[in-house]
């Protein structure tokens, strides 16, 4: 039996008795067989000491057996782990951060409690997935959309209190939740926003409630067990239309991103979408190859070009009334044609509802709020698993080139996790400013494993030093990006630190969840 | 529904080692991918030992959405498939959240792999 930090056999065994008696003893694991079940599918850690493995994992079924377990977890000073759906690939998945915690899986507290289209919000538990929530809106007929991240297995909950993104113009998926239901460490239920107001008839429409908003402390912490969350959703649009910009030269990336922000920031587009370099991008080509690394930017010009491809690709999502798309896509391509050379096409377009023949023909059915699990079947890098190196940048051209230059001489001077200069995908997952999203291979092999972290933890420096932090980390990297947040002699963190404590003195939720230890544990993180 | 017996149509199994436990496992589907002529005659071989078969091609998203889900809500039920390791791998996580896992599991020529997800009480015969 593997042990929580601290505890002796005897105790813990108590302990998993009194779960068992809580939630039943079918819903307490702790044989080796089961607990393995929660381990990083992607770890960085294979067949490593350091691998974070847990002791047991609980699932209860209700607000009440999640008090119940929460005064376990007290009384027995066993750190606990929570997870919604366990789906946080990339980031972790279902492993705790700390070897021994206890996982608090939610999977079962999967009800859809409301959806209303008339005002257009759903009220869901953190067992309900983006696939459980759709199906729910289908099987009613309800005329709205859910923004779905790629894949769309997760938890709404989950992925939205580690700030995910998806692709809609509700893609932020933290910034578009109203209203939450969170257990403190010592038990106590808080609704916050108007959920506060017991007669409130509009948690899901009006977020501040009064006072202090607090809803930020509970995501990408451990101050306390999300138990319901408001979503806001999007009524479903009449039509979505795609369209593509290109330009020709290296440098017209900075008119190309300033036109773009102006349209992203008017809300004229409002849906995520990715700035290509299509030098970085498409089959393996050995020439490309060589003149990324030793050619001259008219050299890849003149390769592109022969290509018959812009140098930079900017895809255009709008979703609307079939007439006001059309006029925005109009007004889009009147804005970027100052660019000489540029040229549009259009790509994609749809009207809704869709027939369910007409659904099944699209090859990625995300961005029209579809959950899909198509990513895996797309052929991409071989490797046993993938960390997201995530930093977010300025919406500018000239962050995007530096970003290129600083990251791609990182690699070089590291030696690239592929054997190959990496393309650097920038999306627009959120408002106002731009996120890489870079894989990290993960291997069956510790040499490999070993040196991949270290490139990690290289890349979360120099992103730092040039002032680009990451949004969202891995557990193996949270310590790093969070020490890399220092402003004032990381008085943010202190401050996370002091509202630790006074939450969770006993430190039992997530110790070192993005970094934040409770005090106990401070000195040996 | 068919149930049957998981060894008359999965001789893989015995290769695996766990044939024993599973002889008396019912099979709620076979998994097999249409772009493999090697897991096209494994369905075959399945559905005419009496299994009902599912085809994919590499996205399970369908299976999962319009078939899978739905008969797992219900509570747990054995499948086993010859597909490629991206399509083990998100049935594999899915089973996990319905108190199952992968009970068998053996590698094959051109990326495949023969397995089987059954419930936990399975595993543990």
């Amino acid at each position: 039996m593997r042990l929580p930090p601290g505890l002796n056999q005897k105790d813990f065994a108590d302990a998993l008795r009194q779960l068992e008696q809580a939630l039943g003893k079918e819903w307490v694991f702790s044989s080796d067989e089961d607990i393995n079940l929660y381990r990083d599918s992607y770890t960085p850690f294979w067949h490593e000491a350091e691998e974070p493995i847990p002791s047991a994992a609980v699932a209860p079924d209700s607000v009440e057996q999640v008090q119940k377990v929460l005064k376990v977890a007290n009384a027995f000073k066993i750190p606990v782990w929570t997870i919604s759906a366990g789906k946080n690939l990339g980031y972790g998945g279902s492993a705790p951060q700390l070897s021994g915690s206890m996982v608090l899986d939610l999977k079962r507290m999967n009800r859809v409690l409301e959806v209303s289209d008339k005002n257009h919000y759903a009220l869901v538990e953190p067992g309900v997935s983006y696939f459980d929530l759709y199906r729910y809106i289908q099987e009613k007929g309800l005329k709205v959309w859910i923004d779905c991240p790629d894949p769309g297995w997760g938890s709404l909950i989950g992925n939205a209190l580690e700030r995910g993104g998806g692709y809609t113009p509700l893609r932020d998926h933290f910034d578009a939740h109203c209203g939450m239901e969170v257990v403190l460490a010592n038990g106590d239920v808080v609704r916050t926003g108007m959920g506060a107001l017991p007669t409130s008839k509009t948690w899901q429409q009006y977020k501040y409630g009064f006072g202090p908003q607090v809803d930020g402390i509970f995501s990408q912490s451990n101050f306390g067990v999300v138990t319901k969350m408001g979503f806001w959703l999007l009524p479903e649009p009449e039509a979505y239309l795609l369209g593509n910009v290109t330009v020709p030269r290296r440098d017209d990336v900075h008119q190309l991103v300033e036109v773009f922000a102006y349209l992203a920031n008017s809300k004229i587009v409002d849906g995520t979408t990715s700035v290509i370099d299509n030098t970085a991008f498409g089959p393996p080509d050995p020439q490309r190859a060589a003149l990324r690394v030793g050619g001259s930017t008219r050299a890849l010009e003149d390769y592109i070009k022969q290509k018959d491809l812009g140098y930079w690709s900017l895809d255009l999502p709008f979703y609307g009334p079939t007439k006001v798309i059309r006029a925005q896509w109009e007004h889009a391509k009147e804005k970027f044609s100052t660019i000489p050379g540029v040229r549009f096409r259009d790509v994609d377009s749809h009207r809704f509802p869709l027939s369910a023949a007409d659904l099944a023909k699209i090859p990625n059915p995300v961005p029209l709020g579809v959950p899909s699990l198509t990513t895996f079947a797309i052929g991409g890098p071989r490797s046993q698993g993938h960390m997201w190196f995530s930093p977010i940048i300025p919406m500018t051209g000239q962050a995007i080139l530096e970003a290129q230059e600083v990251f791609e001489k990182a690699y070089r001077e590291l030696g690239s996790p592929e054997g190959a200069l990496p393309g650097f995908p920038v999306w627009s997952f959120f408002a106002r400013a731009f996120v890489i999203i870079y894989f990290i291979p993960i291997e069956h092999d510790i040499e490999k494993n070993r040196k991949n972290r270290a490139v990690f933890r290289s890349l979360v420096k120099t992103a730092a030093e040039r002032g680009w932090g990451e949004y969202r980390t891995h557990t193996a990297f949270m310590g790093d990006v969070m020490a890399a947040y220092s402003y004032n002699n990381h008085a943010l963190l202190r401050l996370h630190e002091s509202i630790k404590d006074t939450l969770d003195p006993n430190g039992i939720l997530a110790p070192g969840k993005n970094g934040i230890w409770p005090r106990a544990m401070r000195r040996r993180a | 529904m068919q149930y049957g017996g998981v060894a008359a149509s999965l001789p893989f199994i015995a290769a695996a080692g766990v044939e024993r436990k599973l002889l008396a496992t019912p099979l709620y589907k076979v998994i097999f991918d249409e772009r493999f002529p090697a897991s096209v005659a494994f369905a075959d071989q399945a559905r005419r030992s009496g299994q009902a078969v599912h085809g994919i091609r590499g996205d399970i998203t369908a299976l999962w959405f319009h078939d899978l889900d739905l008969r797992w809500k219900q509570g747990p039920a054995a499948i086993a498939g010859l597909t490629d390791a991206n399509a083990l791998f998100c049935l594999d996580l899915l089973a996990r959240d319905k108190c199952m896992r992968v009970v068998a599991r053996t590698e094959w020529p051109d990326g495949l792999v023969a397995w089987v997800i059954a419930p936990r009480a399975v595993a543990e015969i």
